[in-house]
């Protein structure tokens, strides 16, 4: 079927055909691969040529609409799929609704669709679902997140704030926010440091004020440098080194001699950037302990 | 009773428990190739909906580590490092281990890549043969090569891990070609379900297979009659086995030659152990029994479609070490973890697949060739009945030819790897083929390997490379 269809639609893109002409060309019974091989062949084009296809579709998606309430889990996720790249804008409240599909599969290719739209209004939607995603990877959903552009910092930073949510929820808006460079959220961020103790949440919040955070945000950073767990202690030496100044530097050499290889690899990083590489030269010098994790460090970034 | 009829009754008595084993075995490869169809099935259905490549690509793929392990790979190591270079992630180091190797291979990759010493602070301490030195390519940023003195493939793989900066790692064999999107795809349970701390891709056979510019560009059959034998015996404990074993959540083996782990939870395991042939299967039945005893939700898993392609034995002493090296090493996790067998504490893990490999994967060689004996002799003495010479030949030959043949049909409706019509019959007719001389000859080996085990034997023995027939692209 597809090798009869390939020649029609290329036909129909270069106006040897009309939509009428290819319709009349693909029998009731096969609509439903047809639309398949549509969603498929669709995805090689953009602009006036994608959307000849996706007008050329739009006759077949109420069948598949549908399908969104079929029993199959798969059959619907594909539905979704479907509808999300050949008519998503007219069927993106069918979309919403399939993020509280029983299926986390189909809730995801929902999400995932919402998100590649240009509608941060559906952000909040997400996230109030994003619990849902519990096992998928916290870099995939941040980074799903920030694909909405920087329209939905605000909703991030709700999230961010919302003890209602999981703080897993609340760490991946931490690291969405952070993806989008929100300038705004550092003193937020450095609140969280003082009122929470979930791991993720801190790891994440001191990524976030790595990158956005102030001087005057460095006291719960320097605390946190000296917490028991080594990941948020790793995370809090990474954060000083961005935003530390000289100042910090013994604090930033002591984090070297951590027990944590982790730490020690971030500290010594935090150090170089904090501008104690004099500090990491005595350690290459001394030749004991640090002198490797110091010559590695002093020549990160150095041409070869 | 006559001592002859007392033999006659032992004999008649071991017939039965022979045709019971294969009864058994055949069962439980019925049942993991039905349940392997409906789950590639899923798996195949949910591959076009959602283009994961597409999405790991674009959207925080996990950074990994690729671990190459090699030794005396002078010949091929500068090929197959470029092959690794070519593989479609967003972000991935190379740590190529030379472990002590006595031939040009650190000469060779150092010329290549134009490797200098470079600082390199180790992130764990798994124990491991002391590294002589750490290398940094000065073209790729992403290549580092450590040297360290000999200590076999385990503790080269330790040493990548303690070198590993990664959240994920890949362990493969300095020889596996991996296919570009191997990596994507293997990736993705990670992606998917953040309790997954392993995934094992599928192995498949290179012998005679196009290799250019480290890819496979056409896939055949192998000449060789036992490489063939091979290629059946791969698909067969790829496509039924491990995808069946695998929806059943019951995966106790991932090949070394291709597998993705979570640093961190190895790292809390101990790494690798240096004292087996086995590694690759005592870490998998080391990770279950770790997460186990910490109550920590996991998931150890394969997946259909990440392919690694290496090279098979072919002449019969080569195949002949080889199984006697992956019984060997089978009998010493099974032996060094036994507390798992049959104990609840380990879930379906230490009740259902443990027994199977003790008993059907570990004894089973032994009752199975026995059982040819005794078959025989039965037969030379007139206490087979026809029944149960019919019973016994439905059961041992042609239920495993059915299984082979459905094991063909299940790659042929979901990957189609061998698309020739003449590559289809090749593969049934070696499925009849195989039941006389290959599968004994098998069982004979693998009984070697175990009785080698039991005697404490160490070592990989000689291992025979023909090298892959390369076109060089432009």
């Amino acid at each position: 079927m597809e090798a009869r269809w390939e020649p029609l639609i290329l036909d129909l893109l270069t106006g040897v055909q009309t939509a009428e002409d290819v319709k009349k060309q693909v029998g009731k019974q096969e609509s439903l691969y047809f639309l398949d091989f549509l969603q498929r062949f669709a995805q090689r084009f953009r602009g006036a040529e994608a959307a000849v296809i996706t007008q050329l579709a739009a006759a077949y998606l109420p069948m598949l609409a549908e399908r969104v309430k079929d029993a199959d889990p798969p059959r619907r996720a594909r539905a979704i799929r479907t509808l999300s790249v050949l008519g998503l804008e007219p069927y993106a409240e069918t979309v919403r609704a399939a993020l509280d599909d029983p299926s986390p599969l189909v809730a995801m290719i929902a999400a995932r669709a919402l998100a590649g739209m240009e509608h941060p209004e559906y952000v909040e939607a997400i996230l109030d679902r994003l619990h849902r995603f519990e096992d998928w990877s916290q870099n995939l959903l941040a980074s799903m997140l920030t694909s909405m552009g920087p329209d939905v910092t605000p909703a991030l930073r709700r999230t961010l704030d919302d003890r209602e949510k999981i703080p897993r929820v609340r760490a991946v808006a931490a690291d969405a926010l952070r993806d989008l460079n929100d300038l705004a959220v550092g003193d937020q961020a450095a609140l969280i440091l003082d009122t929470e103790t979930d791991q993720d949440l801190l790891a994440a919040t001191l990524r976030l004020l790595g990158v956005v955070g102030r001087p005057e945000h460095l006291e719960p950073v320097r605390r946190l440098c000296r917490t028991d767990d080594f990941v948020v202690r790793a995370s809090a030496f990474g954060a000083l080194g961005h935003l530390g100044s000289r100042a910090d530097l013994s604090l930033l050499r002591s984090g070297i001699d951590d027990e944590s290889p982790w730490v020690a690899l971030q500290a010594a990083r935090g150090l170089k950037e904090a501008g104690g590489e004099q500090l990491l030269e005595e350690l290459v010098a001394d030749d004991r302990g640090h002198s490797t994790l110091a010559r590695e460090i002093l020549a990160e970034g150095r041409p070869a | 009773m006559t001592v002859y009829q007392f033999g006659g009754l032992v004999l008649d008595g071991f017939n039965i428990l022979v045709l019971a084993y294969f009864v058994l075995l055949n069962t439980v490869y019925l049942l993991t190739s039905i349940v392997a169809f409906g789950a590639l099935r899923r798996y195949t259905r949910q591959l076009k909906m959602l283009n994961m490549e597409e999405m790991i690509s674009s959207a925080g793929a996990p950074p990994v580590t690729l671990i190459a392990p090699a030794y005396n790979e002078a010949a091929t190591c500068v090929e197959a490092t470029k092959s690794l270079l070519l593989l479609k992630y967003t972000e991935f180091e190379i740590l190529v281990i030379n472990d002590g190797s006595s031939d040009e291979t650190l000469a060779r990759l150092t010329e290549a890549f134009e490797l200098r010493p470079a600082a390199r602070a180790p992130t764990a301490t798994l124990a491991s043969a002391p590294v002589r030195g750490t290398y940094h390519s000065r073209r790729l940023p992403n290549l580092w090569v450590i040297d360290k003195e000999n200590g076999g493939k385990a503790d080269a793989l330790n040493v990548g891990v303690n070198y590993c900066r990664t959240p994920l790692f890949c362990a493969m064999d300095a020889d596996s070609l991996l296919e570009r999107e191997a990596l994507i795809r293997v990736v993705r349970p990670f992606m998917e379900d953040a309790r997954t701390v392993a995934a094992g891709g599928i192995i498949r056979i290179v012998n005679d297979c196009v290799v250019k510019a480290g890819m496979v560009t056409e896939i055949k059959m192998p000449r060789n009659l036992l490489a063939k034998f091979q290629v059946l015996e791969y698909l067969r404990a790829f496509m039924s086995g491990r995808m069946g074993w695998d929806a059943l959540d019951l995966t106790l083996i991932i090949s070394g030659a291709f597998g993705v782990f979570r640093r961190s939870t190895v790292v809390a395991a101990g790494g690798y152990t240096t004292d087996t042939v086995g590694e690759d299967m005592e870490l998998i039945v080391r990770l279950h029994r770790h997460c186990r005893k910490l109550g920590r939700p996991y998931r150890i898993t394969y997946v259909a479609d990440p392919v690694a392609w290496t090279e098979c034995p072919e002449s019969v002493s080569g195949l002949g070490r080889q199984r006697d090296r992956w019984q060997r090493g089978l009998y010493e996790t099974l032996m060094r973890h036994r507390d798992m067998l049959l104990n609840p504490r380990y879930g379906r893990i230490g009740m259902v697949a443990f027994p199977y490999f003790f008993f059907l994967e570990m004894l089973g060689p032994l009752i199975e060739l026995f059982g040819y004996v005794t078959f025989a002799l039965a037969l030379i003495l007139g206490r087979a009945s026809g029944a149960y010479v019919l019973v016994f030949f439905m059961v041992a030959f042609v239920f495993g030819v059915v299984l082979s043949i459905a094991a063909v049909a299940l790659e042929e409706i979901s990957f189609r790897r061998y698309p020739r019509f003449t590559d289809l019959l090749q593969l049934f007719g070696l499925a009849v083929l195989e039941n006389f001389g290959y599968r004994q000859l098998n069982s004979y080996w693998r009984i070697r390997g175990f009785l080698s085990g039991i005697r404490g034997i160490k070592g990989w023995g000689k291992m025979e490379r023909k090298g892959f027939a390369v076109e060089t692209g432009s």
